[in-house]
């Protein structure tokens, strides 16, 4: 008995040995789906779809680290620090080997691709999937478009790619527009409206979102083209089949009207709370839940925004010194100060309400109420004795910060397309395409962004009477708006002046002399306790302002800045021009 | 002396190549070879009581009775010694009580007396019916019976590079940590850790230096098995282990994708002898090593006042004007007042002091073996609780194991073995507040409670580090790893010389994680909270405040082996194994988190805020199914091959792809066996020549079912009220292959080893050639591609290195000693990689054409003397590493400065470039000449181990915030290079000028050939003296055994570096901060 016992244990030990390979060899994968079993569900292609927002631009940006902060205007014309990226106000850019730009993009649209590829097989209802084919477009426009804004026309690839795929030559901006383009009006199409897509998933792409944003690659590409030309087309370039100006500002003021008739959304706008005090557009740039205000107001009355990354403070948190960045480091330039507006409606230099600068507190007077809540007009945050411009940043710095949101925990939602912005597209396009715009063109749009500002409107007359120009005073209104918000490098460089703005030097506080006092000098030119002339390496500059020509202190002077034609797209990578010739380089960088 | 020549002729090579091509179907013969035998096993179990008939017949009848017994010098009993008689295979062994009884055919045989560890002994019968014997201890290592892959071997047979260490290592040392106790013990086995943590060692195995750009370590197998993860090595008690053998060269091809990098073979100890029962303890405690980083207020303040003396326009950066600086410097500690950070209190904050202090130890080790006729046991139970020097919170690791070895004779032709294994491991340290944060980011001068007993930020209300507070209170990350293992090995005797052995093992590892983060707030010293919670401690989605992981590993593995053993004409010698191996493993994983947690006292997942859930998970698994044979033949010990190889399968790779052949064949020679070398004797007692062919692979670099195209699933953020929405992305967006292997890698070895002076002096010589001719890289693709293609098996990395090994041991009288040394090398060569053809400033991991980690730096000539030399140089040069030095800007070059060479004249001086930069390449940052060096003696009843252990040669250059000074000026400075540096008075100084510009500071200091500095280090890495109390005392007690030691680790060491850091540290200050300790121990041994 004993024997058979061993024999069986022995033998069925070695049976077990020697039985099929197979069991051991052909193993399924345990917690995956393969591709071939995934796609057929409606929610896999809702699931896959929900994967795209992470591309949006946010605090966490899609290219990575904190670059964010390189899409906030940092040392445009409007802004005094230098800290980030100043090689683009100075048109330092140099060929780099790799730009994450380039390869995530495109790692972006081969994501995107799959799903289109997937969609175009799957057996099911298309209906039921249609949306998140629709995300798919909008998010291979987004990309194409970003593509285009930083490197002009790019090789376009529009399922994903095998490795004897790779040798696409570039092409032409006309091309990726065109594309940019379709590619929107197949989101449009079966994308749903905001008021469909559920409080659970807002911030999903709405029909508006693509629209709007339509409208601005409209207006971006027609104002490209028509103040520059084919002058940034690289060598060997296609060249527009037709003039598409006139059409794209066409729609691009259609699409706009469209959002601003029927999407719903409406401007932020609290001033009459008591207290918000007026600072509406301090706090919807740091609005998070009942304690990112003295009103208690939560994301949940915003309104405003249309397209917009999510953020949380557990869930989805900043992760980013936003407030640091904002109170410390993002500091106004002298012309940023002098372009916000009088309560009257006029530019200071206009104005009779301006109080000039003698207090340092002066030039806040009968402003502009985003002067206020963009920033500070505190005495205690004023000071020549650091080197900086001496005006403190408010926006997107978080309220009580230190106690409500300490640093790196700031979550407010990113904005990325808001009303305001479809006001100032609608009113431009107009204009661009008409060379006038009528009193109720404005009122419906640009006027109504004035309002929420304290500012008396724009109307023709206004303008006729006070020798404005109602196209500078639109773009003024847009410098202002969306001040900070990413904007300011593609309009200089679409309105074709990027040159000449970007060249000049960048200043700060009015210092004045002995014959125009200060906080900063007094009546014998000597500097006060809060300005020390010996950290200002540049010294200080005769600028022009509302009171004529006066000294202010120089941030970053001319002699630094160089930004040319050249420097309106960025270089393709080196590396990937090393790895297929017919890549052809950006003009100018080679 | 032809046959080493031969070895050198490409004929010779190209056979044993041609022998190993993968045109011939390895895996079909060996299927072919194996399936036979199985239907012969089958056959014989059906026929077992015929064939254990048969067996008995052809034992001659008795005609002659013999007996007695054996000892040791000692007179001690000694169990298990063979007695045989020689000429023929009849044999026995000695019972537990060292009895014998033998049958002979007459009394005029000759017995042979042999036995592990004792000089083998003829003795002539002449008759005599009682024979007791005597056997002494050997000296001769050769005797040694070795365990190699699959089998055992006489040593002086070998033909591969195998190192065998025993048990001696781990006696009394006092480390728990198996792998620690490895360091410097065998040439070519290189162990280096980065930490002295128990439980964080950051421990890393290599046979041979590098294998691979993607890595890959040792196998480690024990008792024949594969083990389920590295922790079960580490953690294994080491007084379990009985002997390890480290298989370098072809002998490793055996185990196929897997030996590449080596096989390490642990072998565990059985019963033995009459019922021991063993108790060995230590008690230590540990003090501070190497903290010459360490620097106060006083040191860090006068190498700001130095280097600013020397700037035109002084930067204080935060701390603002010289007078505060110079407050700093005379030590005072109060407020000082400052534009950034308002009011700072600084004051003594010796952070070694405050973190760091002597702490306890322990570990105890209990066993019971024995062995009778049929059976044998061990059992053994350890203890340890190993602690670090942090002296404000738990970091340390506690250690149970148990051992369970057991086998039984069913029948003369049936042994049945079985393992049972448990380790549990709990490592506990602070969730935060150690590596940088220690020391390289802060000056050590913020105390670290305020005078209201509030943690104190650094920088007054700003700050948000705080390392005492964020140890103590931030939260604990508690890790426990508890792995079971259970072997059962039966082994029949077939037929004569055939043995079918069938092992089955199974391996479970149970990981569990639980790490709480908990808010800390800081203060200023007037008790205003801080604006920053402290670092770290913020609880949001990527650091939860409450995280529970458990994890299961489950391993099982089947073998069947069929084993001959042969010897005809007492001169032919064959042994050959061959078999079936399947392995599966399967891993399944579990974590869940929520994000606000408040500790309260109780710390469970369950309390911290339900509404913050998250969890997540994952399993996969993966399979091995592989044939391996291995024949050995010598001829009289004299002439000796070995064949060995492995059809590896593999559940990786897709169908069509799974397998792939490994292989070696090997050739040794004991010249000395020679007749007409025989005259060597009095001098040369033993001499071998050995050399092997291997193909082996590497399964570095490969993942489960990478030939998939998989979905993952994940999660976004959406909604007004933001809520979690599911997402899925295709694994690698979607590119993938199934047309990759594992690396493959050529292995040539040659050796030689030699015994002089009665095997008195004994060495070994190593040399061999590794090239990895299949390595994956990574080829760089056009990036519209979307994304990165998976490495494919296109590069070639070449390895070439030497082992050697110098013994002596003798004794006269009572006083016996052993010297023992050993030593490595090897140098690797990148020969080709896609890619990887530019260089940069520094070190390079990748250069085709070079060793891995290659120096590439700025070749200097000294500093200038004077504003002419300065500037003439401005002139004369530009070029990408002069843009931030050049004339105007804020970091322009200085007297004192560098002078950094244009060395290929182009009068530019650049970092940038393919061939036409100026950089000089400067050697690697490997380590090499590792080395190991022994002295043991003892006389009477004491004895002395003495263990050094160290690196001959490894550049490197400090990374990291201690760089050099002012690497980055908002950090901690390394305050040790002041006054070496030049000054208009010290213009022969070693270093550069002082600067507090960060551009000038990289131009001075970064980079330069000057900064690399030789991390090479001696280090007396155990120091044991004993005492053993004569037996006759000990009896009295009823002790067999009785032996106090003292046991020491790191106790000493001599190192090049300069700048005051650990040499085991590694090049990254970062780290800096948690010393190296010593350990003084007290230990006692007690046998019953």
């Amino acid at each position: 008995m004993k024997k058979i016992l061993y024999i069986a244990l022995i033998g069925g030990l070695s049976l077990g040995v020697a039985s099929c390979q197979k069991d051991f060899l052909n193993l399924e994968p345990l917690d995956k789906l393969t591709d071939a079993v995934y796609f057929a569900n409606p929610s896999d292609f809702k699931s896959y779809s929900s994967g795209f927002y992470t591309q949006l631009l946010g605090w966490q940006s899609p290219y990575g680290g904190n670059s964010i902060y390189q899409y906030m205007d940092e040392s445009t014309d409007l802004s005094s620090s230098n800290t980030f990226s100043s090689e683009v106000g100075r048109g330092t850019i140099t060929i780099s080997n790799s730009d994450t730009r380039w390869d995530k993009s495109y790692a972006f649209i081969r994501t995107v691709n799959i799903l289109i590829q997937k969609a175009a097989s799957y057996k099911g209802n298309k209906d039921d999937i249609k949306q998140y084919v629709s995300e798919a477009y909008f998010f291979r426009a987004n990309a194409y478009f970003n593509l285009l804004k930083f490197f002009g026309g790019v090789p376009i690839a529009l399922e994903p790619l095998d490795l004897d795929e790779l040798k696409i030559p570039r092409s032409s901006r006309y091309e990726v527009v065109d594309q940019i383009l379709s590619d929107l009006d197949n989101a449009i199409a079966n994308l749903p409206t905001e008021s469909a897509i559920p409080s659970t998933e807002k911030g999903r792409i709405s029909k508006w979102a693509a629209k709007a944003f339509k409208a601005k690659v409209l207006l971006y590409e027609a104002t490209w083209r028509k103040y520059n030309g084919t002058s940034t087309d690289f060598e060997g370039s296609a060249q527009p089949a037709s003039d598409q100006t006139i059409a794209f500002l066409t729609e691009s003021a259609s699409l706009a009207k469209d959002v601003m008739d029927n999407g719903g959304y409406t401007l932020w706008n609290y001033n009459s709370n008591t207290a918000v005090a007026n600072q509406s557009s301090f706090y919807l740039f740091n609005l998070e839940d009942a304690g990112s205000n003295p009103a208690g107001l939560t994301k949940a009355s915003n309104n405003e925004f249309i397209l917009y990354g999510v953020y949380d403070l557990t869930l989805r948190p900043g992760g980013q010194n936003i407030s640091h960045t904002a109170y410390n480091l993002m500091s106004p330039s002298r012309k940023m100060m002098d372009m916000f507006l009088m309560t009257d409606g006029l530019p200071p230099e206009k104005s009779p309400l301006f109080q000039g600068y003698h207090h340092f507190t002066d030039e806040f007077k009968n402003r502009d109420l985003r002067l206020l809540s963009y920033i500070s007009a505190t005495p205690s945050s004023v000071d020549l004795t650091k080197g900086g411009s001496g005006y403190g940043n408010r926006k997107f710095g978080a309220y009580n910060y230190g106690s409500y949101r300490n640093a790196n925990q700031e979550s407010a939602n990113y904005p990325i397309l808001r009303l305001a912005e479809v006001y100032l597209i609608y009113a431009e396009a107009l204009f661009e395409k008409n060379g006038a715009i009528s009193d109720a063109q404005l009122d419906e749009s640009i006027n109504k962004v004035r309002n929420r500002a304290g500012v008396a409107r724009l109307t023709n007359s206004l303008a006729t009477t006070n020798g404005l120009n109602i196209l500078n005073e639109i773009r003024r209104e847009r410098a202002i708006e969306l001040y900070r918000e990413g904007s300011r490098f593609d309009d200089l460089k679409r309105w074709g002046i990027a040159e000449t703005e970007l060249n000049k030097s960048v200043t700060g506080e009015v210092v004045g002399d002995a014959s125009y006092t200060t906080s900063f000098r007094t009546s014998t030119g000597a500097a006060t306790s809060i300005y020390n002339p010996a950290v200002y390496v540049w010294g200080e500059e005769l600028v022009s302002t509302p009171k004529g020509m006066l000294k202010a202190v120089v941030i970053d002077s001319k002699a630094n800045r160089n930004f040319t034609k050249k420097n309106y797209l960025w270089p393709i990578p080196q590396g990937q021009i090393d790895l297929y010739s017919g890549l052809k380089q950006n003009p100018g960088y080679n | 002396m032809a046959f080493i020549v031969l070895f050198f002729k490409k004929k010779l090579i190209k056979f044993m190549k041609s022998l190993l091509q993968t045109s011939i179907p390895w895996g079909k013969i060996m299927r072919a070879a194996f399936c036979p035998t199985l239907m012969i096993f089958a056959l014989t179990n059906n026929s077992y009581a015929s064939a254990k008939s048969s067996i008995t017949t052809h034992v001659e009848k008795a005609k002659y009775e013999i007996n007695g017994k054996v000892t040791d010098a000692k007179g001690e009993a000694l169990p298990g010694v063979s007695v045989k008689i020689k000429g023929t295979t009849t044999a026995t062994i000695t019972d537990v009580n060292g009895n014998y009884k033998l049958s002979l055919a007459n009394g005029e045989s000759v017995l042979v007396f042999s036995f592990i560890g004792f000089e083998t002994q003829e003795i002539a019968v002449n008759n005599r019916e009682t024979i007791n014997v005597k056997l002494k201890d050997s000296n001769n290592t050769l005797d040694d019976v070795v365990v190699v892959a699959y089998t055992t071997q006489k040593r002086a047979t070998i033909t591969g590079a195998i190192e065998k260490i025993d048990a001696k290592v781990f006696q009394d040392r006092a480390i728990t940590n198996v792998g620690l106790a490895l360091q410097g013990q065998t040439p070519g086995l290189v162990v280096t850790r980065s930490s002295a943590r128990p439980g964080n060692e950051g421990l890393n195995f290599q046979i041979r230096g590098a294998t691979s750009i993607n890595g890959g370590s040792p196998l480690i197998v024990i008792d024949g098995v594969p083990i389920v993860n590295y922790l079960s090595f580490q953690n294994m008690n080491p007084d379990d282990i009985e002997s390890i053998s480290v298989l370098k060269d072809g002998s490793a091809a055996i185990y196929g994708s897997r030996g590449a990098n080596g096989v390490i073979l642990v072998t565990t100890k059985k019963g033995k002898g009459k019922v021991k029962i063993d108790y060995s303890g230590n008690m230590r405690f540990t003090t501070n090593g190497i903290t010459g980083y360490s620097n106060s207020q006083k040191e860090y303040a006068s190498l700001w006042l130095q280097a600013n003396k020397e700037e035109a326009i002084p930067n204080w950066w935060g701390w603002d004007t010289q007078a505060n600086m110079e407050k700093l410097a005379s030590g005072y500690e109060g407020i000082y007042t400052t534009r950034y950070w308002g009011d700072v209190f600084i004051g003594d904050a010796n952070r070694i002091d405050e973190m760091f202090a002597r702490r306890y130890s322990y570990q105890h080790n209990l066993s019971i073996s024995n062995r009778s006729e049929n059976s044998g046991y061990r059992l053994s139970l350890g203890y340890a609780d190993n602690q670090a020097t942090l002296a404000t919170a738990y970091d340390g690791q506690k250690q149970y194991n148990l051992r369970l070895n057991y086998d039984y004779k069913l029948s003369n032709r049936i042994k049945l073995e079985t393992g049972i294994t448990l380790i549990n491991a709990v490592t506990k340290s602070p969730s935060t507040g150690l590596d940088s944060r220690l020391f390289a980011n802060d000056m050590p001068f913020f105390p670290a409670k305020n005078p209201y007993g509030q943690w104190n930020a650094n920088f007054g209300k700003v700050g948000n580090r705080n390392s005492v507070a964020a140890t103590t209170d931030g939260g604990r990350d508690n890790k426990n790893s508890l792995t079971g293992r259970f072997d059962l090995k039966a082994t029949v005797n077939l037929i004569k010389d055939l043995d079918f052995e069938g092992l089955a093992s199974f391996q479970n590892e149970q990981y569990k994680q639980e790490k709480y983060v908990t808010p800390v707030q800081l203060y200023d010293w007037y008790g205003n909270k801080s604006t920053e919670v402290l670092e770290n401690t913020v609880q949001n989605a990527g650091n939860p405040g409450y995280t529970s992981v458990a994890d299961n590993h489950f391993y099982q593995y089947y073998s069947g082996l069929l084993r001959y053993n042969k010897t005809l004409n007492g001169l032919h010698n064959i042994s050959a194994v061959a078999g079936i191996n399947a392995e599966i493993i399967k891993d399944q994983s579990i974590r869940a988190s929520r994000v606000v947690f408040t500790n309260l006292g109780v710390q469970d997942l369950s309390l911290a805020d339900p509404t913050t859930s998250t969890n997540g998970g994952g399993k996969t698994q993966t399979g091995l199914y592989s044939y391996l044979a291995r024949i050995n033949y010598n001829y009289a010990e004299k002439y000796l091959v070995e064949a060995l190889g492995r059809h590896d399968g593999n559940a990786r790779f897709d169908k069509g792809f799974k397998f792939r052949d490994f292989g070696s064949v090997q050739l040794g020679w004991v010249f000395t066996k020679e007749k007409f070398l025989k005259n060597l004797a009095p001098i040369l007692d033993f001499g071998k020549i050995r050399t092997s062919y291997a193909v082996k692979g590497n399964d570095a670099g490969l993942g489960n079912f990478e030939y998939l195209n998989l979905i993952s699933t994940g999660t976004t953020v959406l909604g007004s009220t933001p809520g979690y929405l599911p997402t899925s992305f295709v694994d690698n967006n979607g590119i993938y292959t199934n047309l990759r292997t594992w690396e493959t890698v050529y292995e040539k070895n040659i050796g030689v080893d030699l015994g002089f002076l009665k095997n008195r002096l004994t060495t070994t010589f190593d040399y061999f050639i590794k090239d990895n001719k299949q390595m994956l890289i990574k080829i760089n693709y056009p990036t519209i591609l979307g994304g990165s293609a998976p490495k494919t098996n296109d590069g070639h990395l070449n390895v070439k290195g030497w082992e050697a090994t110098i013994g002596w041991k003798d004794h006269k009288g009572d006083f016996s000693y052993n010297v023992s040394f050993n030593i490595s090398d090897n140098r690797t060569l990148l020969k080709s990689m896609e890619n990887a053809t530019s260089y940069g400033a520094g070190r390079n991991a990748t250069l085709v054409g070079s060793p891995l980690n290659s120096w590439f730096l700025y070749q200097t000539d000294g500093y200038f003397q004077s504003q002419a030399e300065v500037d003439a140089y401005l002139a004369k040069y530009t070029g990408d590493a002069m843009a931030k030095v050049a004339k105007g800007t804020a970091g322009e070059l200085r007297p004192g400065d560098t002078r950094r060479l244009d060395i290929n004249g182009d009068g530019s001086i650049t970092a940038n470039g393919v061939k036409t930069s100026d950089l000089k390449f400067m050697g690697d940052a490997n380590q090499h000449y590792t080395f190991g060096l022994n002295l043991g003696g003892s006389w009477k009843g004491f004895d002395l181990n003495a263990f050094f252990q160290g690196v001959g040669k490894q550049m490197i250059m400090r990374t990291g915030n201690l760089a050099y000074p002012f690497a980055t000026i908002y950090t901690n400075q390394p305050t040790n290079y002041e006054g070496k540096t030049w000054t208009v008075s010290n213009t022969n100084a070693e270093f550069p000028r002082l600067t507090t510009n960060q551009d000038r500071a990289y131009w001075n200091y970064g980079n330069n050939d000057f900064m690399l500095q030789n991390s090479r280090y001696i280090r007396l890495k155990s120091l044991v003296i004993g005492y053993t109390i004569p037996q006759s005392i000990s009896k009295k007690a009823s002790l067999e055994k009785l032996r106090i030691y003292f046991s020491g680790n790191d106790l000493w060491e001599a190192t090049s570096i300069k700048d005051g850091f650990d040499p085991e540290m590694g090049e990254v200050s970062q780290n800096v901060g948690y010393p190296f300790y010593r350990t003084w121990s007290m230990g006692l041994n007690v046998g019953l």
